[in-house]
């Protein structure tokens, strides 16, 4: 059963101050704090505007059925027939309409205040820069938050960041890295007094780039260069989808075994459920034809050969100066 | 704290002359009908009122002990009031009375393309998808700032929803994750999207497609395919957010005179790679009644751009991939390649 609720007053009637009908009086209707005439309606459709001021019924002193537009405030302004005003009741809203806060500022905004009401949206609008964001300040238990990230805009929101009061603070699905939004959206509901805002929905948009490295034996390889080096990846939920391309245009003098570092994300389960798939694999030498994997353990992966026994950690003697690789790595975000 | 003004729970009425409606009635009917549909004497909504509520000589709703009488209707219905006097004289009708917590339903039904779905001003709004057939929209007219659309596909037959379409008002477009195909839906799919402050359309918040969606992969040698034909010709897409997930299956039945690289053609979405071959490439998960393969079989995307787009198929040999040619192919070759990459 939906919620009951009282009996809206459909039915208005007036009086003057001696309690007779206000016959021949009339409701004059201005947007919330202004002067500007803004209309009933005849129609919950808002499609037929009543004469403004609406004339009350003589005799009688009943308006008729004035419908008005859920997302405006307006001034309403009872006068008698002379067209004297009687009374002015000011910023009425309906409850029926979504506020918006509109950020336009770029770095580290931090904290963004919202108003109070069922739901509010927030409409990231920033260019030049990403915009970083740890809580959103005011809102009620329960509220609904929509995020939305014009096409342009990168915005970064990072859970259970200091910068914000505990109470302010987001709690997303994944605690170790800013769930970022570039040109995505995102739904948070704000928790019980003294908590902060959890993560309810998330489209991320766009891939966010990150720099994948090789290393030899756990290091930086002395001398190594790359002709091609670009990484992007997406998070939904805990899951982390990442791309990768590189290209040595020097292998350098390094040895040691060979691992893919610069991972955006430390793994969940080192090992168990999170590995490479190489889809192109040109310049390499010494595999074989069973091609490259990985395993990640925390922030690298372990890249790997088949052969006919199991699987061979690859080095230094795998690499040549024109090394190219383009892979896929699945992760669960810790 | 949300503020709101003070509610009136106990309303009383008058004559035209001014006195206490005394003995009057209020009739609630369903919205537009004659069909009765009960008032209540709580917020639960348990006990209905007789109908009609008789005032007392206040003016006022009262119970059968004389006590005034609280009015509570259904937040999802739409009502019609009646106010009559004491004598069954109809002093006032109001139709389409709805509460504020209403989230009202717009059903569409017809299909064809592009269709322009209206929808009432409301906090939030739903929309069902029932249509015997596939249908594209191209906007939503009538919303109001910050407002919500719930969408729900509750039908088989696919419902585009399209980005940005210019034969529609700026106000009412729609703007997606993907901007190189529609958004689908199909049952049981949802999407959620948002409509910006003044001058600005539906941005879309949450989407989940349902079903997967058909396209049709083409086998190439070299871009053409002379006297080539299929078994089996099947291809299966997932949109979620900005990125396709799907695979495909093409089984040969001739492989025709055409030559050069194989290259899969007909994709979904234009994918964004920049520059060139980065993000995510396919994964050959089967492939069978090939020849002289010198190592198994991998793939990669053409470049961002590249018009038609494309996926080569290679053989890897542990040094240098080989192009995977007409040579390499039977008329019965078969392969599956499954694929995820983010869209335009």
């Amino acid at each position: 059963m939906p919620p009951g609720v009282l009996l809206p007053p459909a039915i208005q009637q007036f009086f003057d101050s001696n309690g007779k009908p206000l016959d021949g009086g009339s409701i004059a209707w201005y947007l919330a704090g202004t002067s500007t005439p803004s209309p009933a309606y005849a129609d919950s459709g808002l499609v037929t505007p009543l004469a403004n001021p609406v004339p009350l019924s003589n005799p009688g002193g009943r308006a008729p059925a004035m419908w008005l537009d859920g997302a405006l405030a307006y001034k309403e302004v009872l006068l008698d027939g002379a067209g004297s005003t009687i009374w002015t009741a000011d910023n009425l809203t309906s409850g029926q309409s979504v506020p918006t806060v509109t950020v336009a500022a770029s770095g580290n905004v931090f904290n963004v205040a919202v108003p109070t009401a069922p739901v509010v949206g927030v409409q990231f609008t920033n260019t030049a820069a990403s915009t970083s964001v740890t809580g959103f300040v005011g809102g009620q238990p329960g509220q609904l938050l929509v995020l939305r990230a014009v096409p342009t805009a990168q915005v970064l929101l990072y859970p259970n960041n200091s910068n914000s009061a505990p109470g302010d603070m987001l709690a997303n699905f994944v605690g170790t890295i800013a769930t970022p939004l570039y040109g995505g959206a995102a739904i948070y509901q704000r928790g019980a007094a003294g908590q902060g805002w959890n993560l309810i929905s998330h489209e991320q948009g766009a891939p966010v780039a990150w720099t994948p490295t090789y290393t030899l034996g756990g290091a930086t390889p002395v001398g190594m260069t790359y002709g091609t080096q670009l990484g992007h990846y997406v998070l939904r939920g805990r899951q982390v989808f990442l791309g990768l391309r590189l290209t040595l245009s020097a292998k350098g003098t390094s040895t040691g075994t060979l691992q893919l570092a610069g991972l955006p994300v430390n793994d969940v389960a080192p090992g168990s459920e999170s590995g490479l798939i190489a889809h192109y694999a040109g310049g390499w030498v010494g595999l074989g034809t069973g091609g490259i994997t990985g395993y990640v353990s925390g922030l690298v992966v372990q890249l790997v050969v088949w052969t006919s026994t199991g699987i061979v950690p690859m080095g230094d003697g795998n690499l040549t100066a024109g090394s190219d690789l383009i892979a896929t790595v699945q992760t669960l975000a810790a | 704290m949300p503020s709101l003004l003070a509610p009136l729970p106990i309303p009383q009425y008058f004559d035209t002359a001014g006195k206490p409606l005394a003995g009057g009635q209020l009739t609630a009917l369903g919205a537009g009908t004659t069909t009765p549909s009960p008032l209540y004497a709580g917020a639960p909504l348990q006990v209905p009122l007789e109908d009609p509520v008789m005032f007392d000589a206040a003016g006022r709703p009262a119970t059968v002990t004389g006590q005034p009488q609280e009015l509570w209707i259904d937040s999802a219905l739409a009502y019609k009031f009646q106010l009559a006097a004491a004598d069954g004289t109809l002093l006032q009708t109001v139709d389409n009375v709805t509460s504020a917590f209403a989230v009202p339903v717009v059903t569409v039904t017809t299909t064809g393309s592009p269709a322009s779905v209206p929808v009432p001003k409301a906090p939030i709004v739903t929309v069902e998808f029932t249509q015997a057939g596939t249908l594209q929209v191209a906007g939503f007219p009538g919303g109001q700032p910050g407002q919500l659309l719930l969408l729900r596909s509750r039908t088989g037959f696919a419902t585009g929803l399209l980005h940005l379409d210019a034969g529609t008002a700026v106000t009412d477009r729609l703007t997606n994750f993907a901007t190189s195909a529609p958004t689908y839906l199909v049952s049981p799919g949802v999407a959620l999207y948002q409509h910006g402050s003044a001058g600005q359309g539906w941005s879309l918040i949450s989407h989940t497609q349902g079903a997967l969606l058909p396209w049709t992969p083409t086998w190439t040698f070299g871009g053409a395919s002379v006297g080539l034909t299929y078994n089996t010709r099947d291809g299966q897409v997932l949109l979620q957010g900005q990125y396709a997930t799907g695979s495909l299956r093409l089984q040969l039945t001739a492989k025709g005179t055409s030559t050069g690289q194989v290259l899969i053609q007909g994709w979904p979405y234009l994918w964004q790679q920049p520059p060139a071959q980065t993000v995510h490439g396919p994964y050959v998960g089967y492939g069978l009644n090939f020849t002289g393969l010198p190592g198994r079989l991998t793939s990669s995307y053409s470049a961002q751009g590249v018009s038609p787009q494309q996926i080569y198929l290679w053989a890897f040999t542990g040094t240098t991939p080989v192009a995977v040619s007409d040579a390499f192919c039977t008329n019965t070759s078969d392969l599956i390649v499954q694929f995820r990459y983010p869209v335009v």
